[in-house]
């Protein structure tokens, strides 16, 4: 049924406007692959606590006892209310708001009030797994902790799914010398009028800036005319080069949709040679020159997270409805590394994540006027463009559509997988 | 009106004064006239809004909005030029505001700190907005002629997810 609506270089505008087709995508793609659940960064300590919905469903991340994290969904096993009110916390406990059933940070049932009252088979007990909350499988990479919650028949682990994409994961752990990352405060959180394939397909679309841009480019020429303009004026300027130089950012297409692409240029990450000396003791020369040097702008992990490696970004992406999505940013903070660099990122965050960015609303803008297009009209939804300077090297480019292409074939594949 | 809290005593003058620049803040942010309202401000002067109730800090935590007169002048040079897509529809806002309370003057530079509840309305396409919280301002010393060192604006739904924030509250 879904099949005809994507072509090799097309696809039918109802793919970004039909509720059934969005709520199909929920069950079959976001309940069936590795959904970014958060990093355990998020959860330092046991009984850490923080709310996420991932595919319609309400779960807790927590870390139990074991130091592992959990996906528990946020459901009471006795008349099915909601268990954690508040967004984060820390609990040994949780008990339930309305009759105060108690679970363990595992989501283990370890008391209900009036046990005796519950004879038969199958009456609620605590330590019954029957009783338990629902708990999701987990696996991590790099601290990048994902749940996915459906089980297909042949289930890829985690490492498998990311493939060659999880290089971007890598390049932010190793900016510790001990691997760990933390994260400070609340994440950016921005709401778009879009359905969530528009948003992806804007991740490596380097034909948009000239255009889309044309008002904070402007202002950005206007503020770089002082002295020294800061960062952040160069990082909205960047979006006004020519589109030529957009060419030359290659982008990689890896399997299950996902896809990375290179940068303009890269910070100038390893002045510090106390630091340089210990990512190298930590991880060896090649792998710590690789972490400051490597120029990788972005990564996009089909469907639902994105990072910006450089400037140690993560992002969560949540379809809210076929028309309305919440795209969450965190600014990641590499232990060891020095603190310019954690506060050059957070400037970066505001600069381009926050609501307030001054790029951000003419992104969103476009992205709410492909959605109202394709509701006044459906229509088809072109995906030729090929980057005419494209060798056959398996790279593309940011002025070609292909990574758009390659998110299709995934589509496809999770759509209409056991049909 | 500025409420005096902790019984202090200030001239009247300066008082008036103090309303006035307040009330023109608002005001021309409510008539778009941006590089008058950018006047009001120092040199060095911060529009700060915190993304998490309570924090105290800008640096190593982020913000919904953090800029110095520099970033204040290209969000205004954006919101002016005709190319802001987000703009075609236009956009309009008014802010209401309660009385002010001085609730300090900082001893060493002798800076007023000023707050005061706001409600800002916007209308953008086809779409209205509501806005609330606390302005907080710090204004140098009537000395030197009050100007706006920094207003930071402490929205009540500061973490939950917005649509892009376009214009100052
Ligand atoms: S619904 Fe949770 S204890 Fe009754
Ligand atoms: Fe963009």
């Amino acid at each position: 049924m879904f099949e005809g609506l994507v072509r090799d270089s097309s696809v039918d505008g109802r793919v970004y406007t039909s509720r059934e087709v969005f709520a199909a995508e929920i069950e079959r793609i976001f309940a069936r692959s590795w959904s970014y659940l958060g990093h355990l960064g998020e959860i330092p300590r046991p009984g850490d606590y923080r709310r996420v919905s991932v595919a319609g469903r309400e779960l807790i991340f927590i870390r139990h006892r074991d130091g592992r994290p959990r996906a528990l969904l946020n459901r009471c096993a006795h008349r099915g209310a909601q268990l954690i009110g508040k967004a984060c916390g820390r609990a040994r406990r949780l008990r339930c708001a309305y009759h105060g059933w108690t679970y363990g940070t595992d989501g283990a049932l370890r008391q209900l009030p009036l046990p005796d009252g519950y004879v038969g088979e199958d009456a609620p007990r605590a330590g019954h797994p029957d009783w338990a909350l629902d708990a999701y499988p987990v696996e991590t990479y790099r601290d990048f902790a994902f749940v996915r919650l459906q089980t297909p028949s042949n289930p890829l682990p985690l490492e498998e799914f990311l493939g060659p994409a999880r290089e971007a994961l890598d390049l932010m752990a190793d900016r510790s010398p001990s691997g760990n990352l933390s994260v400070a405060g609340e994440p950016l959180a921005i709401v778009l009028r879009c359905n969530w394939k528009v948003y992806l397909e804007n991740l490596h679309d380097g034909v948009h800036p000239p255009a889309v841009h044309e008002s904070s480019i402007a202002a950005a020429r206007a503020a770089a005319r002082v002295d020294e303009p800061p960062q952040e004026v160069q990082w909205v300027a960047a979006n006004g080069q020519p589109l030529a130089v957009f060419g030359d950012l290659k982008v990689r297409c890896h399997p299950y949709g996902h896809s990375d692409m290179s940068g303009f240029r890269k910070e100038a990450d390893g002045e510090d040679p106390a630091y340089r000396q210990a990512l190298a003791e930590a991880w060896g020369a090649e792998r710590a020159g690789q972490a400051l040097t490597r120029n990788l702008h972005n990564a996009c992990f089909y469907p639902g997270a994105s990072a910006h490696p450089q400037y140690m970004q993560m992002r969560r992406l949540t379809p809210l409805a076929v028309d309305r999505m919440l795209v969450e940013s965190w600014t990641l903070r590499a232990e060891g590394a020095p603190e310019s660099h954690f506060r050059r990122n957070i400037r970066y965050a505001n600069t381009i994540h926050s609501p307030s960015s001054l790029v951000k609303p003419d992104d969103a803008e476009a992205y709410r006027r492909v959605q109202r297009g394709l509701e006044s009209f459906p229509g088809a939804v072109s995906q030729h463009r090929r980057d005419s300077a494209l060798r056959d090297s398996g790279t593309s480019t940011a002025l070609d559509e292909e990574y758009v292409r390659a998110q299709y074939r995934a589509w496809r594949e999770y759509m209409t997988a056991g049909r | 009106m500025i409420v005096l809290v902790e019984g202090r005593r200030v001239a009247r003058s300066q008082l008036q004064e103090a309303e006035r620049l307040l009330y023109r803040e608002c005001e021309l942010l409510n008539r778009e006239l941006y590089e008058d309202w950018l006047a009001l401000f120092t040199d060095d002067c911060r529009y700060w809004a915190p993304l998490s109730p309570e924090q105290e800090e800008a640096q190593l935590h982020s913000s919904l909005f953090h800029e110095d007169r520099t970033l204040m002048r290209m969000r205004i040079t954006r919101l002016k030029h005709e190319s802001a897509h987000s703009l075609a529809g236009g956009i309009r806002t008014s802010r209401t505001v309660g009385p002010a309370a001085l609730r300090e003057i900082d001893h060493a530079s002798g800076d007023w700190v000023v707050e005061r509840r706001f409600q800002m309305s916007e209308r953008q396409g086809d779409r209205v907005r509501m806005f609330a919280g606390l302005f907080t301002y710090r204004l140098q010393s009537a000395e030197r002629g009050f100007l706006i060192r920094e207003k930071r604006v402490d929205l009540i739904d500061c973490d939950a997810p917005h649509e892009p924030l376009e214009v100052f509250f």
